[in-house]
């Protein structure tokens, strides 16, 4: 919420194409996305399952198993301009965790069951800060209190299974948090808790980053969570960005068809019984995306033009843009 | 408006069982004394965290899972005392589209053949089945060529199109409604929630919608219950519900539901409560919502006695000690 522009941004994604090899063909994943995250801003990426959010989160610190995955040679990763894309697993186990942190849908799986929660956490302290065992736990505990565990003493020995799904979660942002990272990706982290729970863990990153000053990447399809906590959003559909802006841009003047469809899909709490307007259709295949503008089938304006590929077009200042031709 | 489905005192209990064993060391209060009536052709939306209850409720209304005490009439009839002929009678009546159309779809029978059983095990087997069975899936907004196709070649919005063709193959009434669209994408969704309406408006159905996502349950639903730890703690109209919710748990509920409106964030007052909800294994003495409650007059009488869930305003009930009734209504 205290985006600084101006400056080289934090993180800067260009044309970042991961392609996976599988029995139906090439799926193209991800198929020339473009993005920055500034320092301290909440950047949204957000789109339906299948548009490729998901690899492209995983893809920016090397976390997807290659093959199947393939990087291509001229998708460029720069975090505080140093290039990511063909860096050393070595140098990317230092950025991860130090640099860049993740946390993912599931804290569960994430999580190691046989363990007690603070010796995960304090592994990593120990590990990338070099804390000694004392002061690990010391650590820990105030990690734990931070991310508003109570009785983080005594919750420092707990199993992963004795905590419920919210808890866990705040566990994983402890351990996140532990390297005091700039970054810090969060790939639908709420999508798995109930609405209260929900509206609690938002609260936490919300005021975490403003302490910290820390820039969040928020991966999630969840069109609420993105207009309660962004600063900017990144549209997703079939593999490329289709829409940036800021939040007020594209909650209030939506530009590319696909946003102003799901915008549209949504019930509207202030007009109950309104009829929605769905998108016909459904997302092709990652094999098999349309050629031009892949959303041409689903597109109530489709037209002649729209049968060549569209090009992400500049709309205006500070990541105005959308790929669709009628847009400006 | 007569009830098609009243409910008394409806109450599920589970048996915990620990060690190898499995000695019972307690029970599970999942549905802990419901009442409800559900009237011809409205949609009543039961809404409320995980593990409140509301799937149990669904289940054990249409005895899929077997009440432990309570009182279940569907038009006119005592669903409890029910037996073989009885109960299939009812079941063609009342019927239940589940969340994950996948896991409910018989992956090995074509679509066709699927639907036919149906049909054949509730005596609809007239002569041409093969054409129910075509103008089900039309009615579905499938296509006749998908009569052989199987589950694994259909995309999750098309398999709940399937899971509601399967439910209304035998003609019912009623449906329970148990999450049907959370599991679809934003764009699909929308289709089926529009599908299910205009099957209410053209077949006269009545609907029990369940599910944890508010917005989607207003823009369904005639009326709404919320359920907290087994129990309706607030029962009113959609609109007077969320326009002047009248249980703290409905409002901080309310509160915490994202809102795709970032001009009004800043403006919105958000309850957020501590803590998780508590398990139903162990629930709290008094009001179940007493740990977690934000009310300012919360006391004594609330940490001890169980609220009853009573009316507040015209037909607008609350079970909740603290919360005042207006002048003007009369008590049930």
């Amino acid at each position: 919420m205290n985006a600084r522009s101006g400056g080289a941004p934090l993180l800067s994604v260009r044309d970042l194409r991961v392609w996976f090899d599988t029995d139906q063909g090439v799926a193209r994943a991800v198929d020339g996305v473009s993005f920055d995250v500034l320092e301290g801003e909440t950047l949204g990426i957000v789109g339906e399952s299948g548009c490729g959010k998901t690899v492209t989160s995983l893809s920016l610190l090397g976390l997807l198993p290659r093959p199947p995955a393939r990087v291509l040679d001229d998708s460029s990763i720069r975090f505080r301009g140093e290039e990511l894309v063909g860096a050393s697993a070595r140098r990317l186990r230092r950025l991860r965790g130090n640099d860049i942190a993740m946390i993912f849908q599931e804290p569960m799986s994430s999580l190691n069951p046989v363990y007690p929660i603070g010796d995960q956490i304090g592994e990593a302290l120990r590990l990338h800060r070099g804390l000694d065992r004392r002061a690990a736990r010391q650590e820990t505990i105030r990690l734990l209190d931070e991310v508003g565990i109570a009785g983080a003493a005594q919750r420092v020995d707990d199993h992963p299974h004795q905590l419920s799904g919210g808890m866990r979660q705040r566990v994983m942002i402890a351990m996140a948090l532990s390297c005091a990272p700039e970054l810090l990706i969060a790939d639908e982290p709420t999508t798995a808790l109930d609405v209260t729970v929900q509206a609690q863990i938002l609260e936490l990153l919300a005021s975490l980053q403003a302490a910290r000053s820390m820039a969040v990447l928020l991966i999630t399809h969840d069109l609420g969570v993105v207009a309660e906590v962004c600063d900017r959003v990144a549209v997703m559909y079939a593999g490329q960005i289709v829409e940036t802006g800021t939040v007020q841009e594209i909650f209030g003047d939506p530009r590319h068809p696909y946003t102003r469809g799901l915008l549209d899909s949504l019930p509207r709490v202030d007009d109950p019984g309104h009829r929605l307007k769905p998108i016909p259709g459904t997302v092709p295949p990652p094999t098999h995306w349309p050629d031009g503008c892949r959303f041409r089938d689903r597109c109530p304006l489709a037209a002649p033009p729209c049968a060549a590929p569209q090009a992400l077009l500049d709309l205006g200042p500070e990541g105005r843009a959308a790929r669709c031709w009628r847009a400006p | 408006m007569s009830a098609l489905l009243s409910v008394r005192g409806l109450r599920v209990e589970f048996p915990v069982r620990r060690g190898a064993f499995g000695r019972v060391s307690g029970t599970v209060k999942a549905v802990d004394g419901v009442d409800l009536d559900v009237r011809r052709s409205e949609t009543v939306g039961l809404v409320g965290e995980s593990g409140c209850g509301k799937s149990t409720t669904g289940r054990a209304i249409l005895r899929l899972v077997e009440p432990t005490a309570g009182r279940v009439v569907f038009d006119g009839e005592d669903v409890g005392a029910l037996d073989g002929p009885g109960l299939r009678r009812f079941r063609k009546r009342a019927q239940i589209v589940f969340q994950d159309p996948f896991g409910s779809l018989n992956p090995r029978l074509s679509v066709g053949a699927m639907l036919e059983e149906a049909l054949q095990v509730h005596g609809l087997a007239g002569g041409d089945r093969r054409g129910r069975v075509v103008a089900l899936l039309e009615r579905v907004g499938l296509r006749a060529e998908h009569v052989d196709r199987y589950p694994h070649e259909f995309s999750g919005g098309q398999r709940q199109r399937l899971g509601i063709a399967r439910a209304l193959s035998v003609e019912p009434d009623f449906l329970v409604l148990d999450e049907p669209v959370s599991a679809l994408d934003v764009s699909v969704r929308a289709q089926v929630v529009n599908l299910l309406v205009d099957l209410q408006r053209d077949l006269g159905l009545t609907y029990l919608f369940i599910a944890h996502d508010l917005a989607l349950v207003e823009h369904l639903s005639d009326r709404i219950a919320v359920m907290y730890l087994g129990r309706i703690v607030e029962l009113a109209p959609a609109d007077a519900l969320y326009r002047h919710p009248r249980h703290p748990y409905t409002r901080s509920l309310l509160s915490a539901v994202p809102r795709p409106d970032p001009i009004g964030r800043e403006r919105r007052r958000r309850i957020v409560l501590s803590g998780d909800v508590p398990s139903p294994v162990d629930p709290p003495t008094g009001c179940p919502f007493h740990p977690r409650c934000p009310h300012p007059l919360k006391d004594e009488e609330c940490r001890r006695v169980v609220p009853a869930l009573a009316e507040k305003a015209a037909n607008h009930a609350a079970a909740c000690h603290k919360e005042p009734a207006e002048r003007s209504t009369t008590r049930p």
